[in-house]
């Protein structure tokens, strides 16, 4: 029985039991379970969630993959994984008890009669497990697999039960192929069973940007175009491709970052508060965000790519010499733009965002800059002397908030510094911040979409992505280059300086 | 970890120190956040203080914010007997703990007390401005009021474990009387949430009056069956048999599922309550239903 069914009998018991949200006994599959995203983050995640007693006590793990393996070589390979990759201890008793309902089957879904071998072991397993037929399918799998995947499980409605989907990224790679996706999943399951990951809308600040807007009483007032001179988006990475260079070719900064995390970070700060915090409340209002933004000019964007230099102290090579990346290859690993909210609230308020790979440094954030003070009252050498107030939100690492003050120097004149005032969550609360993937697999667990993106999301995002591509195709010459290292190409700097403005830098 | 080399007699003296260290502390590596979130005053009688240290030794990592410790020593007021002896000596401590975010600091100032009156006088200028004071009040709550009374006139937040205490007696009356001042906590409470939530999810009993049978401490047996009591107005019969824990719970001859093991140290357990701001009417109607419980 659940909560939501006990509190529906009016048990007295139950008053002042709130607690932990537990969900209700459910069956997850995953499909691609002998991969890496299994390996480093689900299973992790899962025994996370199982340690701090968040998993029903009825619940079970199908692993389904291509790679031949029994069960207890899959318990094995995935204790394997938790060793490593777990934020806790490894603890015995723990494990036990996840390992005891962890089956896997060896398995394609790319023709009808692959399905079979997986329903007769989750029907097995759901037996023996009494998961009630609820299922979560999760889709660790490459987006070529997708469809097959979802045309076989959109048929396996059980009797009785619920059913849930969690599918990944790249949802599409334009407009197009997004809609096409979108309708493919919604002609088997309904938009409430379908649960988008986005795994930076998991982390704990990301989350708490929301608090921090709408629980604070001083910030909301002066969120606006009259009191904020600017929003900065950045989502810096210092690591190249990888071994993800024929992948990359094909995405590209825009479509790997800027499509997601980075519109979904510019939605979440310039959103309207919603009328209460649930997953169709927000969603809504993160809508209208993507409805209200406007097409950029070409000269409101900056496409790089990355040469060869030196990142952290190493010597690295440039894209073009990447694995499996073509030697005149085009593809741009840095994104830059200057986008426009067209509301009452952000009207003529520019929002610069970038992203890359091979920057200077690791580092993703979202500064909010006020205007300067209108009038100094003080003898200063310079204006320049008392700067702007910013608050700057750390979504990784490091995650936090901080905001610059100006203050007086000590001493018998009237010297203006900048100071900061830090509030890093590691700071303040010390327990460890979940991994993204545990908050997002228990909320679909749950039912709870308050942190998924939805299908019209997807969309509004992809016909932005598309009418910026669509500016590079008729200027493929665009294509800047930056030493690897460093925080860019020099005409993203100039996007900003031509403002009067410039980036920030760390 | 720094230390005061010298004992404290002023809170000025104290003050400065605080700073003092708090500086030291920064230079020695990256500088020291100061987020904080609370002052935790704890009053440890000699018998409470092993286990004291102990569960604030873990706190600092959990909740690094001040603590406050007040420690009566009969031996110092005897020392002290002559009428110019300072009544109190402080230590401080400052650890800068280490993590993913930077280096924060948990400030430990351990006060020894030769008398108890007066005790509020010594925390109230030190707590932190603008942010809750929990009072930690190990062992059994007294009858005489000072320094109980004063000391939760400072706090926001009473926490109590009444394992810590020899039976249900006039503890539970200074408890009562502290429900209409302060929000309180009670660790044993806590422990015994995973057998509420299990009961609950039982079903509610049928009938006037309800049987209930408890192996384990004898306060938390009896508390349990005080909440069944208050939360369904029926009059509970309790047959108890005495355990180091919770091992088992039966309501009308039914036994109750045992609900999942958790492992939850003593920091944690009172960590968990340090977050914890409101009134629990739940746990007060159960406290104060206690003498209806039929053993």
């Amino acid at each position: 029985m659940t909560e939501s069914q006990l509190a529906d009998d009016a048990n007295p018991l139950l008053a002042g039991l709130a607690g932990p949200r537990t969900p209700d006994p459910c069956a997850l599959v995953i499909f691609g379970a002998s991969g890496d995203l299994s390996r480093r983050k689900l299973l992790p995640a899962l025994y996370a969630l199982a340690r701090n007693g968040l998993l029903p006590d009825a619940f079970a793990v199908l692993g389904v993959g291509r790679t031949e393996m029994t069960d207890a070589g899959f318990q094995a390979h995935m204790r394997g994984a938790i060793e490593q990759h777990g934020r806790f201890a490894f603890d015995e008793d723990v494990w036990r008890e996840l390992a005891a309902g962890m089956r896997y089957v060896a398995a394609g879904l790319d023709d009808e009669s692959a399905g079979g071998p997986v329903t007769d072991a989750l029907k097995a397993l759901e037996r023996e497990r009494g998961t009630a037929g609820n299922r979560v399918f999760y889709l660790a799998v490459p987006p070529a697999a997708m469809e097959d995947v979802v045309a076989a499980i959109g048929t396996w409605r059980p009797a009785g039960g619920w059913r849930r989907l969690i599918v990944e990224k790249p949802l599409g790679h334009d407009l197009a192929s997004a809609r096409q996706l979108n309708a493919f999943v919604l002609e088997r399951f309904f938009e409430s069973e379908v649960f988008r990951i986005d795994h930076y809308l998991g982390k704990e600040t990301v989350q708490n940007l929301a608090v921090l807007r709408f629980a604070n009483g001083i910030f909301e007032p002066v969120w606006n175009r009259q009191f904020i001179d600017h929003v900065q988006i950045t989502a810096a990475e210092s690591i190249g491709i990888g071994s993800r260079g024929a992948f990359y070719e094909h995405t590209g900064a825009t479509r790997d970052i800027f499509q997601n995390h980075l519109l979904q970070l510019l939605a979440l700060t310039a959103m309207e508060p919603a009328a209460d915090f649930t997953a169709d409340a927000v969603r809504n209002e993160k809508v209208k965000v993507f409805k209200s933004l406007d097409r950029p000019g070409l000269e409101q964007l900056v496409r790089g790519q990355y040469g060869p230099g030196f990142v952290e102290g190493g010597e690295v090579r440039g894209y073009r010499e990447e694995e499996e990346v073509a030697s005149e290859s085009v593809t741009e690993t840095y994104f830059a733009a200057k986008l426009y909210v067209d509301n009452w609230r952000w009207a003529g308020t520019p929002f610069y965002v970038r992203c890359g790979k091979r920057l200077a440094r690791q580092e993703t954030t979202i500064a909010i800059q006020f205007k300067r003070a209108p009038h100094l009252p003080f003898a200063l050498d310079s204006d320049d002397d008392a700067r702007p107030n910013v608050l700057l939100i750390h979504i990784q690492p490091d995650e936090g908030v901080s905001m610059t003050l100006n203050a007086k120097v000590p001493g018998y004149g009237v010297t203006i510094r900048g100071v900061n005032m830090d509030f890093a969550y590691g700071g303040a609360f010390r327990t460890d911040l979940p991994e993204a993937y545990e908050r997002l697999i228990l909320d679909a667990l749950l039912g709870d979409a308050i942190l998924f993106t939805r299908a019209d999301e997807v969309e509004e995002q992809w016909a932005l992505v598309d009418a910026i591509r669509a500016h590079w195709q008729a200027d493929p010459d665009g294509l800047a280059g930056y030493v690897a290292g460093s925080w860019g190409p020099s005409n993203a700097d100039a996007l900003i300086h031509g403002d009067n403005r410039s980036w920030r830098r760390h | 970890m720094a230390a005061s080399l010298t004992e404290l007699h002023t809170v000025a003296e104290v003050r400065s120190e605080l700073s003092r260290l708090r500086d030291d502390t920064g230079r020695e590596g990256q500088p020291v956040g100061r987020t904080s979130l609370l002052t935790l005053v704890a009053w440890v009688p000699p018998q409470w203080q092993e286990a004291a240290g102990s569960t604030l030794e873990g706190l600092a990592h959990e909740q690094p914010s001040r603590a406050i410790l007040l420690m009566p020593r009969a031996e110092i007021a005897a020392e002290r007997s002559h009428a110019d002896a300072p009544p109190w000596s402080a230590q401080v401590t400052l650890r800068a703990i280490d993590g993913a975010a930077g280096c924060v600091a948990a400030e430990v100032v351990t006060i020894d007390l030769a008398r108890a009156a007066g005790a509020a006088s010594i925390v109230l200028p030190l707590v932190r401005s603008d942010l809750p004071v929990f009072l930690r009040w190990r062992g059994p709550l007294p009858e005489d009021a000072e320094p109980f009374g004063a000391l939760l006139g400072v706090a926001d937040r009473l926490i109590i474990d009444s394992r810590e205490w020899a039976g249900p007696g006039a503890g539970y009356a200074a408890l009562r009387a502290a429900f209409g001042e302060v929000a309180v906590s009670d660790i044993s409470w806590r422990r015994l949430e995973p057998w509420r939530r299990a009961v609950a999810e039982q079903g509610r009993p049928a009938g006037p009056s309800v049987r209930m049978a408890v192996d384990g401490p004898a306060l938390e047996a009896r508390l349990l069956a005080a909440w069944l009591g208050s939360r369904l107005r029926a009059h509970v019969t309790l047959e108890h048999r005495e355990d180091e824990h919770v091992t088992r719970v039966a309501v009308d001859d039914e036994p109750i599922r045992q609900p999942r093991r958790t492992h939850r140290s003593s920091s944690a357990l009172l960590s968990g309550e340090l977050n914890q701001l409101n009134r629990d009417p739940i746990y007060e109607e159960a406290a104060c239903a206690l003498s209806s419980v039929t053993i």
